[in-house]
Parts: structure tokens; C-alpha cells; sequence
């Protein structure tokens, strides 16, 4: 069901948690809060769920308001960071529970449960209590707990990352299949990138109570709206400077560092002698020994090489500025500190703010 | 090569080190004296004192009597209400000071165990001068007219029940906190966010989960009534006497031994018993199945 924020603020104490935030999740979609710890990310989740009721804004569901709605009346279902199952019921009275609460009838709770169990891969274990079970085991009973309802929205507070590495990557998928098969507008709230990009269809960027950007994973990765956004988000390279000239949809840029770069910027009006931002993620800047090919191009000294095998990092001296690259390490690592490079990117490496 | 499992042997042994001191003196200081209870108890008492070439069952026997069992089962009845009463009103109390911060949970808790810091015969008194026939309590209920007569506060069972409900409340208050205190609030969010409304929450996730501790606040609360003094024998006064109190007119007054350690050793029995059946009941009541009761 289609979910919409408006304008919605918490405060505890002094610290606003949530400070405005308005967002439209559209039906279906699989949409991420992604922030740092103490963005107000989980409040958001929470207000949404009616455990916390905000100071101000709506809380629109499937076209209804449902701001003032008590907590059991919402029909959302949360899976918690620490999975709060409940310690001493069996797993099917934990998944069962809220069809109990909701009137339903034995037997067709019984059923639901072993097809919720069926759906998360867990079969059989409904006579176990939740300490029996391992952690990747009790996300899968949380989860299940949760779609057994059929809520209009599933809200994930951080699920995995109690999990270790390795089951974290399996699950993610697996959640993520398992709400395709279901279809259901899922919020996943995390302080993972990588959880984040891989798992959801759009997400919002937040910091300090505000949401700093919207859009599709892609979108943000390569088209940060704040600098906030584009450190959160990855490595990057940043400049800031003044246009010294504009002509058909490529601006000349002078920087503080020093250097002069060709960068696109689309339709965007700008004017000669205008403030501009350049970002440059690390992989989009190309080490050669020359001679160059693209426009921006910088003579420059290696100062350290890292190498991540599949992956090179290199952080590279180019007059005053330093420059972050990253190569795939075909071989061995084509350049070591000291060597001397050339620098190049083009002219839509770059992502500009005004 | 032995050395590592004389070592470990050595290991093994250790904690019981930490755990003989207080052996010592609960053998030297209670159980010796218990054995040695129950041992007179089943001597005759003679008026040349306890016959211990003799062996008998009398001292039992003679607790058969109706006073006797009628003053058990006062002592039982009144101890079960007690704990009943204090239990239904720890919990909100328990709920509330859980619900607060550090600090001030911390200041509650101290209002509410305050009581135990004062002497008990003190307390007593004072309950007197205000439940008394023209104590504080009746003399404002007969001037507003909402009674006749004053009502018989104390000097009965009313008195000793609500003398220790007052008295041993902390008893159940700072289990029941502390278990309320230490539970994860995303428990009662989860079972409100699938659907649960606030009574359901307590009945179905809150309740349960406390229960323990509840039932071992009850059961130290039930014991400490059992075994109160002071405060029934002068709130319960003649006409209410608890088996406390007759213990120490038959083993002081009457200078019966065998019969006050038979009197001891049923006491025992009838506690002991009573803690392990309901300790017994909480063990089967979580293997439950929620939705098996459901329609």
C-alpha cells in the first residue's frame, strides 16, 4: 500500500529526531531510510508503526490518515533490530501471534503459520522455543511473524546486522526475494550502503532528522545532492570552485587547488564566475602514463598504493591537490609510489552542485 | 604429566570455598537447631521437662485440636490474603517506577522500602492510633456520616492485613521491578504492532514474562507473613491470633518444647510445601500453546 509522509517531526528533549521529513513510498516498492546511527532513521520507522507518536505532520497510508491511530490498529508489521520474540512462546505461537490477536480461527492459523514457516525456509521448527535457534534462524521467525499478517507495510529496523558477514550477503537476497514473491511495501531502515543499494528500489539519505536526498540507488551514487550525501555514499573526490566559462552544456571550472577542469553540467544555467561543487567518484578517475585522451587531464605523482586484490586503491598528488582513484587489478598493481602519472577523467565523470 | 588435572581438580574445588563460610554458620546456627527441633518434637513433655528416653507422636497429635487448627488455618488464610492483596497492588506501582528514569526510580523504590526501616512494634503502634475505634480513620469517616459505628480496623484479622501488607510490600515491589525494569520494551511494541491491544500486551507478553518473579515476591512475602510476630499479635490482638504468636506462648509461657517444635516442623512442612507446588505450577505453565485457545 501506498505510504506518505508529511511534513513529519519528533523531538526528545533538545535533539529534533525527525525534523520535517516528507516522503511518498509508492506501492510495493522496497524503499530504504539509510543513515548514520542517530539520524532519526529508526524514530521515523517507529512513528510510522505508531510506537512513537509525533509532534507534528501525517502519516498517510493507502490514502487514509492514520497519524492518530493507536499502535494495534495500524496494521504494519516491524521486524526489530534484536528480532523481540517473544522468549516464552514456541516459534508458531511467536508467528501466530498476531492472527490470535486479530480473531482468527485454529485452524486456519495453523495453517498460515507452516506456510509463514514454509516461506522463510524454516519448516518444522514451530515446536522450538526462539533461544533454541540460531540468529540467522530467529531473523527468519521475526520475518516470518511479521508477513504472517499481511500488513500493509513491512517495516525492517535494521534486520541483519546482528548476522555475521557472510549469512548478512545470503539474506539480503533471500528478503529481498521473498518481498518480490509477496509484493508488499517494504521500509528497510539500515546504516549499510551496500544493504541499502542492494536491497531497495529507492532510498532516502538522512542526517541529522532531514532527509538529504531521494532517489534510486544509482541515482544517489552518481548524483549526490549534498556533500553529506556523496561521503555517505562512497569514496569521493571533491572540489570547490568558480566557472570561468560555460558553452553547450560543458562549464570550465577553476578550483581551489588549482586546477582547471572541463566538467558537464547539462541545463543547468550557470553564469561565469559562479560558486560550482565538483565531485569525482574514485573509480571514475583514470591512471595512464599518458599521453591523454580525455579532457581533464593532470600530471601527477603516485603517493600510496593499496592493494585490495580485485581492486587498487591509489591516492595520487597532482600540484596541491590529492586525488583518490581506483583501478581493477588486472595483474599485479600497475603503478607503486613515486611513479609518475597522468590523471584523467571526462567530462561527465563528474557530478556538479551549485 | 599430572600436573594440568591436579590443577583442574584443584579448580573444581574452588567455588565451594566461596560458599563454606556461610555453610558453616547456617549448619551451626539453623539447621543443627532445626534437627534438634525436630528431634524434642517427638519426645513427651513431662512437668520434669522433655523425656527423652521416650519416643511419640502425641506433640502431633495434639495439633489435631481444633484451636490449633483453627489458628493454622487463620495464619494461612491471612498470609494467602496478604500476598493476594500486595501482589494486585505491587504491579502498577512496579509498573509505574520501571517506567521512569535512573534517578528517580531510584528515590521511589526507597519511599516504598522505608517502611522496612522502621521498628515493627513502632509501626503497630502507630496503625493503632489510626485504624482504633477513635483512631484518625473512623473518627473522620463518622464526622463526614458515612458511618454509624466505627469499624473494627484492628485488633482482628483486618488489623494484621493491613499492618503486613504495609510491612512486607517491598517483598513483592522490588522482584516485580526489577523484572519489569529488565524487560525489552520492543517485546510490548512488538505485540502491539501485530495487533495486540494494551490488556492483551499485559496478558499475553508482560504478565507471563514477570510471572517468576512475581511468584517468588508472593512466596517471600507468603513466608514473612507465616512467620511475622510483632505486628499480629499486637494489630490481631486476643481474638486473633496467628500461629506465630502461639508458638511463643506454648515454648515461653507454657515452657511446652515438644509441642512448639511440633508446631515448627507442620509450619515447615505446610511452607515448604506450598512453595515447591507453586514453583512446580509456573514450570508447566509456559509449555502453553497460545493459539491452541484460540477459537
Amino acid at each position: 500500500m501506498r505510504l506518505e509522509l508529511r511534513d513529519l517531526r519528533k523531538r526528545f528533549g533538545d535533539v529534533a529526531a525527525v525534523d520535517g521529513v516528507s516522503l511518498d513510498i509508492l506501492d510495493g516498492e522496497f524503499f530504504a531510510l539509510l543513515g548514520p546511527s542517530g539520524c532519526g532513521k529508526t524514530t521515523l520507522l517507529r512513528a510510522i508503526a505508531g510506537i512513537v507518536a509525533p509532534d507534528g505532520g501525517q502519516v498517510v497510508l493507502g490514502g487514509e490518515e492514520i497519524t492518530a491511530r493507536p499502535l494495534h490498529a495500524r496494521n504494519t508489521a516491524m521486524v526489530f533490530q534484536n528480532y523481540a520474540l517473544f522468549p516464552h512462546l514456541t516459534v508458531a505461537d511467536n508467528v501466530g501471534f498476531g492472527l490470535v490477536m486479530r480473531g482468527e480461527r485454529k485452524a486456519a492459523i495453523r495453517a498460515r503459520v507452516e506456510e509463514a514457516l514454509a516461506l522463510v525456509r524454516l519448516p518444522g521448527l514451530g515446536a522450538r522455543y526462539p533461544t533454541q535457534l540460531s540468529g540467522g534462524q530467529q531473523q527468519r521467525v521475526a520475518l516470518a511473524r511479521a508477513l504472517v499478517v499481511r500488513p500493509a507495510v513491512l517495516l525492517l529496523d535494521e534486520p541483519l546486522s546482528n548476522l555475521d558477514a557472510r549469512l548478512r550477503d545470503e539474506m539480503r537476497t533471500e528478503v529481498r526475494e521473498i518481498q518480490r514473491q509477496v509484493g508488499i511495501t517494504t521500509i528497510l531502515v539500515t546504516h549499510d550502503l551496500h544493504e541499502a543499494f542492494a536491497m531497495s528500489d529507492r532510498l532516502a539519505v538522512m542526517n541529522a532528522g532531514r532527509v538529504e536526498q531521494v532517489g534510486t540507488p544509482a541515482e544517489i551514487y552518481a548524483r549526490p545532492a549534498t556533500r553529506f550525501v556523496a561521503e555517505f555514499t562512497g569514496d569521493a573526490n571533491h572540489f570547490d570552485g568558480r566557472v570561468t566559462a560555460v558553452a553547450e552544456g560543458v562549464a570550465v571550472v577553476s578550483v581551489a587547488a588549482g586546477l582547471t577542469m572541463r566538467v558537464a553540467v547539462g541545463d543547468a544555467r550557470l553564469a561565469a564566475g559562479q560558486p560550482l561543487s565538483v565531485m569525482i567518484r574514485p573509480e571514475r578517475v583514470r591512471l595512464g602514463a599518458g599521453p591523454g585522451e580525455l579532457p581533464n587531464g593532470f600530471p601527477g605523482v603516485v603517493e600510496h598504493a593499496t592493494y585490495l586484490g580485485a581492486l587498487t586503491n591509489y591516492r595520487v598528488r597532482c600540484g596541491e591537490a590529492r586525488l583518490l582513484a581506483q583501478a581493477q587489478t588486472l595483474a599485479a598493481p600497475a603503478f607503486r609510489s613515486g611513479d609518475h602519472v597522468l590523471v584523467e577523467w571526462g567530462e561527465h565523470d563528474c557530478a556538479v552542485r551549485a | 604429566m599430572t600436573a594440568p588435572s591436579a590443577r583442574s581438580a584443584a579448580v573444581a574445588w574452588l567455588p565451594l570455598l566461596f560458599v563454606l563460610p556461610l555453610a558453616l554458620v547456617l549448619v551451626a546456627w539453623f539447621v543443627w537447631p532445626l534437627l534438634g527441633s525436630f528431634a524434642g518434637s517427638v519426645h513427651p513433655f513431662t512437668p520434669a521437662g522433655i523425656d527423652r528416653s521416650r519416643w511419640t507422636l502425641e506433640n502431633y497429635g495434639k495439633l489435631g485440636d481444633p484451636y490449633y487448627v483453627g489458628v493454622l488455618g487463620r495464619t494461612l488464610r491471612v498470609s494467602a490474603l496478604i500476598s493476594l492483596i500486595t501482589a494486585v497492588l505491587a504491579y502498577p506501582v512496579a509498573h509505574f517506577i520501571a517506567g521512569r528514569r535512573g534517578r528517580t526510580q531510584a528515590l521511589l523504590l526507597l519511599v516504598y522500602v522505608a517502611p522496612w526501616l522502621v521498628n515493627v512494634a513502632v509501626k503497630a503502634f502507630g496503625w493503632m492510633l489510626l485504624l482504633g475505634p477513635k483512631g484518625l480513620v473512623n473518627r473522620a469517616l463518622m464526622t463526614t456520616g458515612a458511618i454509624d459505628a466505627p469499624l473494627p480496623l484492628v485488633f482482628n484479622e483486618t488489623g494484621i492485613v493491613i499492618g503486613l501488607v504495609h510491612g512486607h510490600f517491598m517483598f513483592v515491589l522490588l522482584p516485580l521491578w526489577a523484572a519489569l525494569a529488565g524487560l525489552d520494551p520492543n517485546l510490548a511494541a512488538a505485540a502491539g504492532n501485530l495487533g495486540a491491544r494494551p490488556w492483551q500486551v499485559f496478558r499475553r507478553i508482560v504478565f507471563p514474562l514477570t510471572l517468576p518473579a512475581l511468584l517468588a515476591g508472593i512466596i517471600i512475602n507468603f513466608c514473612m507473613s507465616m512467620a511475622a510476630f510483632a505486628t499480629p499479635a499486637l494489630l490481631g490482638g486476643a481474638r486473633a491470633r496467628m500461629i506465630s504468636y502461639v508458638a511463643y506462648d506454648v515454648n515461653l509461657v507454657d515452657l511446652n518444647w515438644p509441642l512448639g517444635a511440633a508446631m515448627a516442623v507442620a509450619l515447615l512442612v505446610v511452607v515448604v510445601a506450598l512453595v515447591w507446588v507453586s514453583q512446580r505450577l509456573t514450570a508447566s505453565g509456559r509449555r502453553r500453546v497460545v493459539f491452541e485457545g484460540a477459537r
